[in-house]
C-alpha cells in the first residue's frame, strides 16, 4: 500500500501576534526517551526527515498504522498527524509548543489548570473520544473520530485511545 | 401579511438603546438589548420557513444558562479572549442557545428542533452546559466545551460556517474540521455537511472564507442542525507548566456577532 502523505511546513519562526511564545521543552528528558523509542516498524524517511526539523517532540503511535494513509499538517512548532483508519475512522495526534495565553497559578482558574495539567482524562465528547496531555514542555492531543460515533467502541470507550496513548514514541524533533 | 404584522409590533416595542427585560421564557435573567438590528425586514424563506431578519439583537450574559439547570456558568467572566475573531457562520442572524435543554431537546421542552422559539433572540451561553467529561475552566469541573450555534433557519446544507481567522486546515474528519490559526489556536467546526465541506487538509485559509455548511451530521447519526464551534488554546502557568484548554467563547462570538451585524466582520 503506498504512503499518502503532505507535509506543510513553515519552518520560519513567524509567530502572530497573539501568539505569545514558546513554550520551554526539556531536551534533557527528551533525549532520554529517544533512546527507548522504538518503533516497531521504521517510519519512511520522507516523513522523518521533515519531523526532525521541528522544534518540539513528535510523538506518534509507536505500532499503528504504518502503512497506511497519513497526513502530515506542520510548521516547526505544531503538527498534527492524521491516520485513515481502514474501518472507517480517524485517529489524529496534534502536538504543539505556543502558548496564547498566562495566568497565575495561584488564582482559581490557575489552580484549576495546575490540577488538571497533572490528570489524564479520556473523554467522549461530541462523539469523539481525545485526551490532552503535556509532555516535555510541548502539549498534545490524541482524538480518533469515528464515522459511526455511537456503536463504534472506539469512539465509546476509552481502551482503544488508552492503547495508542500508552504506546506513543518520540520519532523526531530537535532543539 | 398576518404572519409578518407581529414582528413588526415586536419591533416597534423593543426600541433601540440598551435597557433591561425580564425574558418570557423564564428565569429573572438580565437581558441585553443592543443597538444592532438587521434593517427591520421579516421575511419567508423560499421552503416556507420564518426568517426573522428583523429582530434586535440580544443576549444574555456570560455564564447565565438558560435553562438555570442547564448547569453552573462562568459568572462574570465577561473577557473578550478572542476579540479579533470573525463569526463562524457567513451570515446574521445565528442563534446561540441549548441543543440538549432547548425544544426538541432531550433534556428540553417537547417539541421539535425546527421550533420557532429555538430561533430567537437573546442567545444563552452554553459553554459550561452540563456535560460528563471534565472541563477545569468551568465551576462544576465539567462542561460543554464549546457553543452551539443554530444558523438562520432550520435548513441543513444552507449556510456556510467560514474561518475564524487566517490560518490552516489541520484535520478533517467525518464530521469535524478543525482549523488552526496562524495565533496558534485551534478552531473546530462540528456537524458540517461532509459533501459540502470544500477546503483540504493543508489548505491555507483567509479569515471569512468559506469551509462548509452547517447540518446535522455526527457520524453516521444526526443531531439538530447546527455548528457546535470550540475553540482551544495553550495557556502557560509557568515553571515548565502548561494547558491546552477550551477557551470561554461565549463573550467573544457576542463581539464578533456585533461585529457581522454593523457591517465589519
Amino acid at each position: 500500500m503506498s504512503h499518502k502523505f503532505y507535509t506543510i511546513l513553515l519552518l520560519s519562526s513567524f509567530l502572530n501576534a497573539e501568539t505569545l511564545g514558546l513554550l520551554d521543552i526539556n531536551w534533557k528528558q527528551v533525549n532520554k526517551e529517544v533512546v527507548m523509542s522504538k518503533p516497531q516498524k521504521a517510519y519512511p524517511k520522507k516523513l522523518t526527515d521533515v519531523i526532525g526539523k521541528m522544534t518540539l517532540p513528535v510523538y506518534l503511535p509507536s505500532n499503528y498504522l504504518y502503512e497506511s494513509k497519513y497526513t502530515l499538517i506542520a510548521d516547526a512548532n505544531f503538527y498534527t498527524m492524521s491516520y485513515h483508519l481502514e474501518d472507517n475512522a480517524r485517529l489524529s495526534i496534534t502536538g504543539d509548543r505556543t502558548f496564547q495565553d498566562t495566568l497565575n497559578p495561584n488564582t482559581t482558574d490557575g489552580q484549576s489548570l495546575l490540577k488538571a495539567s497533572k490528570m489524564i482524562e479520556f473523554y467522549p465528547a461530541e462523539g469523539l473520544m481525545s485526551t490532552d496531555f503535556g509532555r516535555n514542555g510541548a502539549n498534545y492531543t490524541l482524538l480518533v473520530e469515528c464515522y459511526d460515533s455511537i456503536s463504534d467502541k472506539r469512539c465509546t470507550d476509552k481502551t482503544f485511545l488508552q492503547n495508542i496513548y500508552n504506546k506513543l514514541i518520540i520519532v523526531g524533533g530537535t532543539k | 401579511m398576518r404572519k409578518v404584522l407581529p414582528f413588526f409590533i415586536l419591533l416597534l416595542l423593543s426600541g433601540c438603546a440598551t435597557k433591561t427585560v425580564v425574558p418570557e421564557n423564564g428565569g429573572a435573567e438580565h437581558i441585553e438589548v443592543g443597538d444592532d438590528s438587521f434593517g427591520g425586514e421579516v421575511q419567508d424563506s423560499q421552503n416556507g420557513i420564518i426568517v426573522d431578519k428583523g429582530a434586535k439583537f440580544s443576549s444574555t450574559p456570560a455564564g447565565v444558562l438558560y435553562p438555570s439547570k442547564s448547569g453552573k456558568g462562568r459568572a462574570n467572566d465577561n473577557t473578550i479572549y478572542i476579540p479579533s475573531m470573525r463569526f463562524p457562520i457567513e451570515k446574521a442572524p445565528a442563534y446561540i442557545n441549548s441543543q440538549v435543554y432547548g425544544v426538541g431537546g432531550i433534556n428540553g421542552e417537547k417539541g421539535k428542533s425546527c421550533d420557532k422559539k429555538n430561533y430567537q433572540y437573546p442567545w444563552h451561553d452554553n459553554f459550561c452546559e452540563t456535560r460528563t467529561w471534565g472541563m477545569p475552566m468551568c465551576p462544576s469541573g465539567k462542561g460543554h466545551q464549546g457553543v452551539d450555534v443554530r444558523p438562520m433557519s432550520c435548513e441543513k446544507a444552507k449556510y456556510w460556517a467560514v474561518a475564524t481567522e487566517n490560518g490552516i486546515i489541520s484535520y478533517i474528519g467525518s464530521y469535524t474540521v478543525s482549523l488552526r490559526g496562524d495565533s496558534g489556536r485551534i478552531y473546530r467546526y462540528m456537524h458540517l455537511d461532509s459533501p459540502s465541506v470544500i477546503v483540504k487538509e493543508g489548505a491555507k485559509v483567509k479569515r471569512g472564507e468559506r469551509i462548509g455548511l452547517v447540518s446535522d451530521n455526527m457520524g453516521g447519526t444526526k443531531t439538530s442542525i447546527h455548528l457546535h464551534f470550540d475553540v482551544q488554546q495553550t495557556v502557560n502557568l509557568g515553571n515548565g507548566v502548561s494547558k491546552k484548554v477550551f477557551v470561554q467563547i461565549y463573550t467573544s462570538m457576542v463581539d464578533a456577532y456585533k461585529r457581522l451585524l454593523n457591517g465589519r466582520p
